[in-house]
């Protein structure tokens, strides 16, 4: 039977049911400053804070021996414990009881025990049923544990007792787990909410009191298909208390898309010269992600020359997520000829930024539709016109500079000349210009200019996002002011649709005021590619493929073989879900061709 | 009436046993020769009997912890054994030895690693070992012996040895057949020696030199196999005697015993039976006789595996009791008798199911179960059919499948009887038309 995702999903039914991996790991604030082992012992290398060491299998004639196969080493104190040698753990003799005293520097709630040969743990008056991986509540600076082996051949083997709640959840434990996976390809609504992930795991001992302390934001990643063929591993983090009833823990995660939110990007001064004006872009994409907080897992590189005019434009203030979204829904669409320009981030567990010709977005799925189950499809009305709500900007502006919006950034009334002023601010997207004033004895402003214009800025000495170092060359009072720039009314106010079909009109603010063009002469935002997006869209429930992230392409063949009826679509949605040992999946989709 | 089956070798396997004793364990007694090479004047191979036979049966893996005595076991080539010794004192070289069913030793291991306080060992056994041993070195004093069989996948070590039985003979039997159960003995060999036979030299012929008809009606005779073993000479048959050939002896179509040693030509019939005294054949008699000896009660395992140390072995045995398609199942470990034609079928368990729109079923296999059914009997007797109604909501079914036992979780979805009670011809109250209506609810 082959254990390879694709070839179990060509099968009508899958043979196995798929394996699931999830884990759960949070922390403490107090940490175990003692360990003290007693009991008849065979072995403990002080190891037992170390949960990232995985325990070594011994040829040891404990419980009927061992695997001749290569598995189990022979004992060696010698051997440093590591996260590649492993580590020996407290280990007991056979069929003898280990007990293990720690002491914190705090209130512990609970620590998290990893053994083997375990049958029963004992805290006080309490006693759990070993599972191998074991949360024991213990709400006091210092506990006593009694782990008990299994029979009296078997020897126990503690791992770990690490602070905090430790899960790993595989389907031996698993009742289901659901994820919501997505992205948005809308034209008016392009932001998108976060990924979630529930899961639903079988755990009989109480730990509820334990599980109340958590805090949200520890992570939880997840990993499915099968142990030759496995998903990359997804990070979520816990963003609802974990809650037990009734045997059974539900912990509620989301991707690292939810810190966009939290993410505030002032108004932003975007500079952009033509001949890499898509790079650019694409660096100040990644930029507003990596500010919020994100680490992007997978990022593919563009890199161009600067050439040519520079071009100006002023981004609004708006969260990380609204400026990501609008960059992916303003150039996702955008060709020309053969190029395509689209700029896309995809999270999901696996952030991911991406660009290029749609060839390296992600996977291409190729889904029978006769393989589907509840087929819909929707159309929306045609868009006819795109048209701005603020009629003083128009989509085509060109920049600038408008005084009266100038932002005092820091004021400096003793320069000296040739005195280097340095200063950082967090619109680092405005452009800096130095206006210099003289004062009267009563501090009344008599005389004032922009030092640009006057020659009193006599070079730039160093331009990063978010520092400008500028010199003078006259001794002056000056301020520093940061000066946005606005727009003429130049242009259009509204694109129309050149298909000409009759349909609604969608109203856009304008994602940023002014016109970035590329070395062609295109813009960068392009307005009008939206109407090359399709309006249909739809969902159906399918197999289920793990590796499946959202802006993937599907082709949906339609099953008449000479191609009619297919559709190009990519994935705005998935909602996989594994229980009771089965894998499904709802996948909504929007045409893309 | 259960149903039986007899298995035949000099180990024999059984899998599907009744848990019951056996109805019959019949060891094949063989003489047994010392030494090697074809016997000879000059190559004397003693023979010897059986003065008793034991009989074991053990549980999968025939190992137990070992005093310092031989002990009996039985590992099959290929498996992968790992010795071990504690050290109490002294200096470390314990010897673990391994012997064949004839107890010719194997091979051995010095058990050199030391880990742990222990000495130990681990080497693939190449060849069925039937007895193991450790030896403890002047220097040593050696508890806790183990040895502990590993299989390639998974641990089957059972240290269980179920029972041993040891029939003494009464005599010493060098060829027959003892029934360790009913206790029945049957000697169809005996021994002489030929110093104790009245011998004639025989005169011109190239076949011999020697010959005695004191064996003429005693012993049995094939044309083609040889039915008699000799110390001293080389035992052919009739029609392979030879003009060329010499020492040895054989039994012809008169039943006269034939010696052919040239070496002896010259002796007189009176100096050739003083030269075979102490020489012993062994040849089957032509009339078998038999012994009634205390018989002894061997209940097997279901699982088992069952040897003497005396030759092969043939067990009569009873079949598994729960062999549902004939015979008996349990219902919460009480026995009734198997419902008609009860034959489960399995099917498929699949989750995350949907139909596409062509109609199709996708979905997921995560095992199997026995399909719902309605389990019925033409006749219960009175307190079987109180095993049924007794059951409520769930409880376990326990019956063999082609593939061996199997205890089921099911839930009782309804019992039906018509209530037609009667008493057999013995006094027994039956009921008739009986049907339980089950589910099953595990899954594999």
């Amino acid at each position: 039977m082959s254990t390879n995702i694709d070839a179990q999903n060509a099968l009508q039914i899958r043979e196995r049911p798929m394996d699931v991996y999830i884990s759960l790991q949070t922390g403490s604030t107090a940490k175990i400053t003692n360990y003290t082992v007693t009991g008849n012992i065979k072995s403990d290398d002080k190891t037992l804070n170390r949960s990232n060491y995985p325990m070594r299998t011994l040829a040891d004639l404990q419980d009927g021996g061992f695997l001749l196969d290569g598995s189990a080493v022979w004992y060696d104190s010698s051997v440093t414990p590591s996260e590649n040698n492993g580590h020996l753990g407290v280990r007991g003799d056979i069929g003898e009881t280990v007990t293990i005293a720690i002491t914190a520097d705090a209130t512990l709630t609970a620590v998290t025990v990893a053994t083997r040969g375990v049958s029963t743990i004992t805290n006080g008056g309490t006693t759990y049923t070993a599972t191998g991986n074991d949360v024991i509540t213990i709400n006091a600076i210092s506990a006593t544990l009694v782990f008990t082996p299994t029979d009296s051949t078997t020897r126990a083997e503690i791992s770990y007792i690490i602070p905090g709640v430790v899960f790993n959840i595989t389907n031996d434990t698993l009742i289901s787990c659901t994820l919501a996976l997505r992205s948005n390809l809308n034209v008016d609504d392009h932001s998108w909410e976060e990924s979630e992930i529930e899961i639903k795991m079988y755990y009989p001992n109480d730990i509820s009191s334990s599980l109340a302390y958590i805090q949200s934001d520890w992570p939880i990643t997840y990993q499915a298909g099968y142990d030759s063929d496995l998903s990359d591993v997804r990070q979520f983090y816990l963003s609802e208390p974990i809650v037990q009833e009734a045997g059974t823990i539900t912990i509620k995660g989301v991707d690292a898309s939810h810190l966009l939110d939290a993410k505030n990007l002032p108004e932003q001064w975007l500079r952009v010269y033509p001949g890499n004006a898509h790079q650019t872009v694409y660096s100040k994409f990644i930029n507003a992600i990596t500010s919020a907080g994100i680490t992007l897992k997978h990022q593919q590189s563009w890199s161009g020359t600067a050439s040519g005019a520079a071009r100006f434009a002023i981004a609004p203030e708006m969260s990380a997520r609204d400026f990501v979204s609008g960059v992916m829904n303003y150039t996702l669409n955008h060709t020309r000829g053969a190029t395509y320009y689209g700029i896309q981030f995809v999270d999901a567990g696996i952030p991911t930024v991406e660009h290029g010709d749609g060839t390296t977005f992600g996977n291409t799925w190729t889904i029978n539709k006769s393989d589907c189950g509840d087929w819909r499809e929707v159309y929306d009305q045609n868009i006819a016109t795109i048209k701005s709500s603020d009629s003083e900007h128009n989509f085509n502006a060109v920049y600038g500079i408008n005084t009266q919006y100038a932002k005092e950034i820091e004021k400096k009334d003793t320069v000296r000349a040739w005195q280097i002023i340095e200063f950082s601010y967090d619109g680092y997207y405005y452009q800096p210009v130095l206006l210099w004033y003289r004062t009267d004895s009563s501090g009344k402003v008599i005389e004032s200019g922009l030092a640009s214009s006057a020659g009193y800025i006599s070079s730039t000495i160093s331009n990063t996002p978010s520092e400008y170092k500028v010199k003078v060359n006259a001794t002056q009072k000056y301020m520093l002011y940061a000066v946005p720039v606005t727009q003429n009314t130049n242009g259009t106010n509204a694109f129309a649709n050149p298909n000409e079909l009759a349909g609604v009109t969608v109203e856009l603010e304008p994602f940023v005021y002014g016109a970035i063009l590329d070395a062609n002469g295109e813009t960068v935002f392009n307005y009008p590619s939206l109407f090359k997006r399709s309006l249909r869209t739809g969902s159906f429930t399918w197999k289920g493929d793990p590796r499946m992230q959202p802006l993937d392409y599907i082709d949906i063949n339609n099953d008449t073989g000479d191609g009619r009826g297919n559709i190009t679509a990519r994935v705005t949605e998935v909602e996989l879900t594994h229980e009771a040992g089965g894998t499904s999946a709802k996948i909504s989709w929007r045409e893309w061709s | 009436m259960q149903d039986s089956k007899t298995i035949s070798g000099s180990i024999v396997h059984i899998t599907d046993g009744a848990e019951a004793d056996a109805r019959a364990i019949v060891v094949e007694i063989e003489p047994v020769q010392s030494g090697s090479g074809t016997p000879s004047p000059d190559n004397v191979r003693p023979i010897s009997g059986w003065e008793s036979v034991t009989v074991a049966d053990y549980a999968k893996n025939m190992v137990t912890e070992q005093t310092n005595d031989i002990q009996p076991c039985f590992i099959r080539a290929g498996t992968q054994v790992i010795a071990s010794v504690k050290k109490i004192s002294g200096d470390i070289n314990c010897v673990f030895r391994y012997f064949r069913k004839d107890g010719t030793q194997i091979d051995y291991w010095e058990l050199s690693f030391e880990q742990d306080g222990r000495f130990w060992r681990g080497v693939n056994i190449q060849e069925d070992v039937y007895f193991i041993k450790f030896d403890d070195r002047s220097t040593l004093t050696i508890t806790d012996r183990q040895v502990r069989i590993s299989g390639t996948g998974v641990i089957t070590y059972d240290p269980t040895l179920a029972h041993v039985a040891t029939t003494d003979l009464g005599r010493t039997v060098y060829g027959g057949t003892l029934d360790v159960v009913s206790g029945v003995l049957t000697v169809d060999r005996a021994i002489v020696d030929l110093g104790s036979l009245t011998w004639s030299v025989l005169s011109g012929s190239p076949y011999g030199n020697f010959s005695t008809t004191a064996l003429a009606q005693l012993a049995k005779q094939d044309k083609t196999e040889p039915t008699y073993i000799c110390s001293a000479y080389n035992e052919v048959a009739y029609n392979t005697a030879s003009s060329t050939a010499d020492n040895y002896i054989w039994l012809n179509n008169n039943k006269t015993l034939i010696v052919k040693d040239t070496s002896k030509s010259s002796m007189t019939a009176a100096d050739f039976k003083t030269a075979m005294n102490g020489v012993q054949l062994v040849y089957e008699l032509a009339t078998p006789t038999t012994a009634q000896l205390t018989g002894q009660q061997i209940e097997l395992l279901r699982d088992c595996f069952v040897w003497a140390d005396a030759g092969d072995i043939t067990v009569t045995y009873e079949t598994e009791l729960l062999d549902g398609r004939f015979h008996k199942i349990k219902v919460n470990d009480n026995s009734i008798i198997a419902p008609n034609n009860f034959e489960l079928e399995r099917e498929d368990v699949y989750t995350a199911e949907y139909t596409t729109c062509t109609g199709k079923l996708i979905a997921d296999k995560i095992g199997w179960k026995y399909a719902d059914t309605t389990m019925q009997w033409d006749t219960l007797p009175d307190d079987m059919l109180a095993i049924l109604t007794g059951t409520t909501g769930a409880f376990t079914l326990k019956f063999t499948d082609s593939d061996g036992s199997h205890t089921e979780n099911v839930i009782r979805l309804g019992v039906r009887n018509t209530a037609t009670r009667f008493t057999d011809d013995f006094g027994n109250a039956l009921w008739r038309n009986i049907e339980l209506e089950v589910s099953f609810t595990n899954v594999h």
